[in-house]
């Protein structure tokens, strides 16, 4: 156990970057359970920010009248001000920085910040960028990325990912799920992913890495990804056809499971709320409902002026868990979705879904539109729809013209317009044959 | 089950966006300096995420809501800062950073007056330690410099460190308590 002493010390160090992990591991176990020591934290924090004010606006100095309180904060507030509006106005140009990345494809919109705050959104296939964050901007979204070497990164939906090529390509996924087609990697220099919760280094391999805030879930078709986790600094490789996840819970065993392919069999019935990644309002049962879910606005794209185009739906998404990554069900020939739903006011449907291979590659975005009151009525008001996942059309890029063998990870009932109040009372996907709808 | 609402959205404007990012400039630019432990670093990054905010087509409705997506979009560059600039350097992990950010956020610090208290407070100092501090945080050199500098051991640094810091906390709470409080004879 440590002194105070020793303590301020190992934190003056912290601030200085000479502590080992060990020593870091310390300072935090410290920091969660004091609360003292996390102000005390902000303290030093705040003096040094402070003292950099200062620095910058050199008006610090020995035993001379001290300029009035009030110009000095004027001034400096006033600089900064004027630089953050001048620059969100005018766009200023700079020099160039290398193009590390082109988009090889695109669909429902990819948006790209530059390091000095530049934004670029929708993005086209063709267009060549510098290290910066990208993002994608609607539930339908997908986009392939290309680094200068043939590597590429395929984007799902809600992705937040930056990059970086300096010698070693750098990526930190702060959300969603991408995959990754890795060329071989110059010696010592892998390819470094980071989320939240882990590091990978990826010297030439292909795997899926799905992030969140709490944990990290990872798939590798080919080749071999080490995974460190970061809650403990844990190590381990993880071979092709294997999966790995890393969370912030270190009593949980750090090892690999052979990738499986989640049930061709799946159903929510609302009975209970939907799983974290899901999106729409829950109601429980009432006396003269069953439990249902409202649809609420979903992103679906980007008009060309950068507005957002708005769907309103139910959403079903995986949950990132072992071992089958961030799907639910697992298409096959026969599959058959079954939805039970009602409209306040008539409107046309879209039923849409996002497919990934077994190693958690991406396989593609398949969508079905039907009319307005599509379905058989039932005596309570409600329509129910049975239809072979087969119709559903592939979206381009077509990485597949057919969902069998796939499993998905995202599916959606949506319509065009937030008048038409959709709620789905029953959802589900199986192996009975689909009856026709009129 | 995330729950978004249907009603007529009302945004922020740019005047109030910038207003209340500098209400939470302190704690904000002391986030990002945790993680990047470079005071120009941090007010870059505080720059960058105020541009973001102004140029980004996302809606905010509230303060509240734009100060947590300030918290997270700063503590994300902060991190891509580090990695950049300084390869597997260690930083506390997010779990921690996101406590300090919702703990910070619940005590606003007192933007402005903290301040000038400070720069009277270094103003006042014995020259020794002001030139050890003006060393580290104003040209940004790191502690074994410093301790070369003025000829001392690097833990004797460390120690002397932690105390100024202590010392500049009691200065400056003396000064803001002479300001609210009734003047004394």
């Amino acid at each position: 156990m440590r002194s105070h002493s020793q303590r301020q010390e190992l934190l003056m160090r912290y601030l200085d970057g000479k502590v080992s992990p060990a020593e870091l591991r310390e300072i935090e176990g410290w920091l969660r359970e004091d609360a003292d020591a996390r102000a005390w934290l902000r303290e030093i924090a705040e003096q040094a920010v402070m003292m950099g004010d200062l620095a910058r606006a050199q008006t610090l100095r020995p035993a001379a009248p001290a300029p009035r309180p009030a110009r000095l904060l004027w001034w400096a507030l006033a600089a900064t001000t004027t630089i953050i509006l001048v620059l969100s106005a005018l766009l200023l140009a700079r020099p160039a920085a290398p193009a590390i990345v082109q988009v090889e494809e695109v669909a429902g919109g990819l948006s790209w910040t530059g390091a000095d705050g530049e934004l670029r959104t929708s993005l086209a296939a063709g267009q060549r960028l510098p290290a910066g964050t990208f993002e994608t901007d609607s539930e339908s979204a997908h986009a392939v990325l290309r680094f200068n070497d043939g590597t590429r990164l395929t984007l799902g939906a809600g992705v937040q990912v930056s990059m970086a090529d300096e010698g070693q390509k750098r990526v930190h996924l702060m959300a969603g799920t991408l995959s990754a087609n890795v060329r071989p990697q110059p010696t010592g220099h892998p390819m470094l992913v980071r989320t939240s919760t882990a590091t990978l280094e990826v010297i030439g391999t292909l795997f899926s890495v799905a992030a969140g805030p709490e944990q990290t879930s990872m798939n590798v078709e080919h080749g071999q990804v080490r995974v460190h986790r970061l809650a403990d600094g844990a190590t381990v490789d993880v071979p092709a056809h294997h999966a790995v996840l890393a969370s912030l819970e270190v009593r949980h065993p750090f090892q690999t499971q052979v990738s499986v392919m989640p049930p061709t069999e799946w159903r929510m019935d609302f009975s209970r709320p939907s799983p974290e990644g899901s999106h729409g309002v829950w109601s429980p049962a009432t006396s003269g409902d069953p439990a249902l879910c409202t649809a609420v606005p979903l992103v679906a794209g980007r008009n060309p002026n950068g507005s957002l185009v708005l769907h309103y739906g139910v959403a079903m998404t995986g949950a990132k868990s072992l071992p089958s990554g961030c799907s639910f069900v697992t298409a096959t020939a026969q599959s058959t979705v079954h939805i039970r739903y009602r409209m306040a006011k008539p409107n046309a449907l879209l039923l849409f879904c996002t497919a990934h291979r077994p190693g958690g590659g991406f396989a593609g975005n398949f969508e079905l539109h039907l009319p307005p009151n599509a379905g058989e009525l039932d005596a309570e008001g409600w329509r129910r729809l049975d239809l072979a996942l087969a119709t559903f059309a592939p979206l381009p890029p077509v990485a597949s013209p057919h969902l069998a063998g796939f499993a998905l990870s995202h599916f959606s009932v949506k319509t065009f317009s937030p008048d038409a109040v959709l709620q789905v009372a029953d959802f589900s996907i199986d192996n009975t044959p689909a009856v026709p709808s009129p | 089950m995330r729950h978004y609402s249907t009603a007529l959205l009302m945004p922020l404007s740019q005047e109030a966006i910038v207003r209340t990012l500098f209400s939470a400039r302190s704690r904000l630019s002391a986030g990002a300096w945790l993680v990047v432990r470079d005071a120009q670093a941090a007010e870059d990054i505080f720059q960058n995420v105020s541009i973001k905010a102004l140029t980004k087509n996302v809606v905010f409705e509230h303060e509240a809501q734009l100060l947590s997506w300030a918290s997270v979009t700063t503590r994300h560059e902060s991190i891509d800062w580090l990695r950049r600039h300084s390869g597997e350097a260690l930083t506390l992990d997010d779990a921690l950073l996101e406590t300090l950010e919702a703990e910070w956020a619940e005590a606003p610090a007192r933007e402005g007056v903290r301040l000038e208290a400070l720069r009277d407070c270094l103003e006042k100092a014995p020259h020794a330690a002001r030139h050890m501090l003006e060393l580290r945080y104003f040209e940004g050199r790191s502690c074994e410099e410093v301790s070369q500098a003025v000829g001392i051991g690097l833990a004797a640094l460390y120690q002397r460190l932690s105390r100024l810091h202590r010392a500049l906390k009691i200065c400056v709470e003396r000064q803001l308590g002479q300001l609210t409080s009734p003047s004394t004879p």
